[in-house]
């Protein structure tokens, strides 16, 4: 149908417009320009796929003990920023005010419920990226969190960032910073008489901001001619590896050791399926 | 060609007409007058003033300052339309609030700090908060905007409010290209906090060699002892390094209840020598804003006085700058010590900043 569209466009052009106009459409349209990739970045828990409201099971030990524990997530967040991709030559192209929000998530009440408002429940996991000079690319780099830069100065946008959509709170805000990670719900220990409680795991502040680096196993060529995508699968078990959880059922600026964890652990979560293209 | 279907010949003629359509408009109207040509002023900086903090992504209007002054005082700011930034910052107290801990936000809760001065904020490079933990002006104002016990306020139900009152969409527009959203609110109360500057007191007319600026003996050796026993931390023109000192106000730093708030700069930068570090305030105005300390703790300059000379608490992160060389904590201040500080202090109070007319409300 676009081609449809586009012939039609300059068949009409010629009606209205000049022959140079008409010229440089037709050229525009014989070269390959720049181009779009997607970014998918799979949530999923060990070898199932990550689902909210629904108990995935998670063991870990503390001392010699075995410790079976449920965990039931009512939202899994993070922003994708600064994406870079890098092709054969070396060469980096930023991406300009890349902030994305990648989220599976419950509704939010807005700054704690007081308000009687919902961020509304979404599932996020693929990032459309245009405008990418043509080329062979060979891998991509993004970072977990909010660039420094933004990071300290909420008044700034870029891209999908905004502090209006719950990844800003009051208790951030007293340390100027977003929220980088967040992952929340329910956790119950399994035993005779089984215990549960709400966890909120939350990282934020420059400190964390990690950045990621995949290699394709083989270039893709980006360009107005080709489709392509990058998928990378996100292991949430993994990032889970914190000491304690059942004590440290609320991790925040004030538990910088368990931010550095998560933060690592989310990195260290972050994994190539597949980079391909083909010719439109 | 393929065979077409009608329906996309349609759209084929539909686009085509619209590109006709856009070739026939240019040049033919001309786009309306923009209301955003703001006039830039910039900060007066005062001839013994260092150089302030300069915020590239917003820059300092005429338009930017009306705007923010507005809001400052605006309750409408608040959750219930009764709580302004003008509440716990009252101009003529230097824009402190006269007592220990505030409870003058939505919830009627009293806050865990005590509402600093707003004085010389262009100069602060090292964050905002008694603790620094924000970072700039435009980032600061999120903070009592939506706390529960400051103005209560949620970030998207303050635009919405404030869109519904044209006058604001105006102010807006005038003063940003985007108009009004909530990031403007934040960068136009920054505007108008910047230009909160106290340069004309006695002592400034003293050292400017300017009408008015006589310093008698008494205020003199005030001034001679500032320098030499608290300049470490109230520095300079500005008598505050604006940086984060333990000033040995208790022994133990150990509650963590909230969120760390006890803990003072500790809780931003987790370091320990940071346990029980407070942001050191500006010594101007300092006779008009008592109480004092980062809770409020001291009611008159005289209990401070008292404490920097004999009740410095020798914790472990207290600052070394509070010792003397026979290692004891504490500055040791004679009585005639005290009684030329507090004269020196008065020679500060500057009149022309607590009642200039464009930072009060309207």
């Amino acid at each position: 149908m676009k081609k449809y569209l586009a012939i039609g466009t300059i068949v009409l052009a010629s009606i209205s417009c000049t022959e140079t106009e008409v010229e440089y459409i037709e050229k525009e349209i014989e070269m390959a320009t720049a181009g779009e990739t997607t970014l998918v970045l799979d949530a999923r828990y060990g070898d199932i796929d990550f689902e909210l409201n629904k108990p995935m099971d998670y063991k870990f030990v503390e001392g010699d003990e075995e410790i079976d524990l449920k965990y039931e997530f009512t939202n899994l967040r993070y922003w994708v920023s600064n994406v870079i991709l890098v092709n054969e030559d070396g060469e980096e192209f930023l991406v300009p005010d890349s902030h994305y929000l990648v989220e599976e998530t419950n509704e939010i009440p807005i700054q704690d419920g007081s308000y009687n408002k919902v961020y509304p429940a979404k599932k996020r996991e693929e990032i459309s990226i245009s405008d990418i000079p043509v080329g062979n690319y060979t891998g991509i780099k993004f970072s977990i969190g909010v660039a420094p830069e933004y990071n300290d100065n909420l008044s700034l946008q870029a891209g999908e960032l905004n502090p209006l959509n719950g990844m800003s709170k009051s208790s951030w805000h007293w340390h100027t910073s977003y929220i980088f990670t967040s992952i929340s719900g329910e956790m119950e220990v399994i035993k005779d008489e089984p215990e549960a409680k709400s966890f909120i795991w939350e990282v934020g502040s420059n400190d964390y901001y990690s950045q990621k680096d995949i290699q394709f196993d083989s270039p893709i060529t980006i360009s107005s001619k080709t489709t392509s995508s990058i998928n990378l699968e996100f292991d949430v078990e993994k990032t889970l590896e914190v000491d304690a959880p059942w004590e440290n059922n609320f991790i925040g600026a004030s538990k910088p050791d368990l931010m550095e964890k998560l933060t690592n652990n989310h990195i260290a979560a972050i994994s190539l399926v597949s980079a391909d293209f083909e010719v439109k | 060609m393929l065979k077409i279907h009608s329906l996309q010949w349609l759209l084929m003629l539909f686009a085509g007409g619209l590109f006709m359509a856009s070739c026939d408009i240019i040049g033919d109207v001309n786009p309306p007058e923009p209301l955003y040509s703001p006039t830039l002023i910039g900060i007066q900086v005062p001839a013994n003033f260092p150089s302030p903090v300069v915020m590239p992504d917003n820059p300092i209007s005429k338009e930017g300052v009306l705007l923010g002054r507005t809001l400052f005082y605006d309750p409408e700011l608040s959750l219930d339309g009764k709580v302004s930034c003008s509440s716990c910052h009252n101009q003529e107290l230097a824009f402190s609030d006269g007592v220990s801990l505030g409870n003058f936000g939505v919830s009627g809760k009293e806050l865990v700090r005590h509402s600093p001065t707003l004085i010389n904020m262009a100069w602060m490079d090292q964050g905002f908060f008694w603790d620094g933990g924000s970072k700039n002006l435009e980032s600061q104002a999120f903070g009592p905007l939506t706390h529960a016990d400051e103005m209560g306020m949620s970030l998207d139900n303050l635009e919405k409010r404030l869109t519904a009152d044209p006058e604001y969409s105006e102010l807006f527009l005038n003063a940003f290209e985007d108009g009004l959203t909530f990031q403007n609110i934040a960068k136009a109360l920054a505007q108008f906090e910047r230009t909160l500057i106290s340069s004309n007191s006695r002592y400034d007319k003293y050292v400017r060699n300017e009408r008015g600026g006589n310093l008698n003996d008494l205020e003199l050796k005030g001034l001679n002892l500032v320098q030499e026993k608290c300049s470490s931390c109230h520095s300079g023109e500005l008598f505050t390094d604006n940086a984060f000192h333990n000033n040995g106000l208790d022994n133990s730093f150990t509650d963590e209840s909230h969120e760390l708030s006890y803990q003072g700069r500790y809780r931003i930068t987790f370091e320990l020598e940071d346990l029980g570090a407070f942001k050191t305030p500006t010594l101007r105005n300092t006779m008009v804003s008592a109480p004092y300390m980062h809770d409020g703790r001291f009611s008159g300059i005289e209990e401070v006085l008292e404490h920097y000379s004999e009740g410095v608490k020798a914790a472990k992160t207290t600052s070394r700058l509070l010792y003397q060389n026979n290692g004891k904590a504490g500055l040791a201040l004679s009585d005639s010590d005290k009684e030329a500080i507090i004269a020196f202090l008065h020679t500060l109070t500057d009149e022309e900043f607590l009642y200039n007319p464009d930072f009060s409300g309207f």
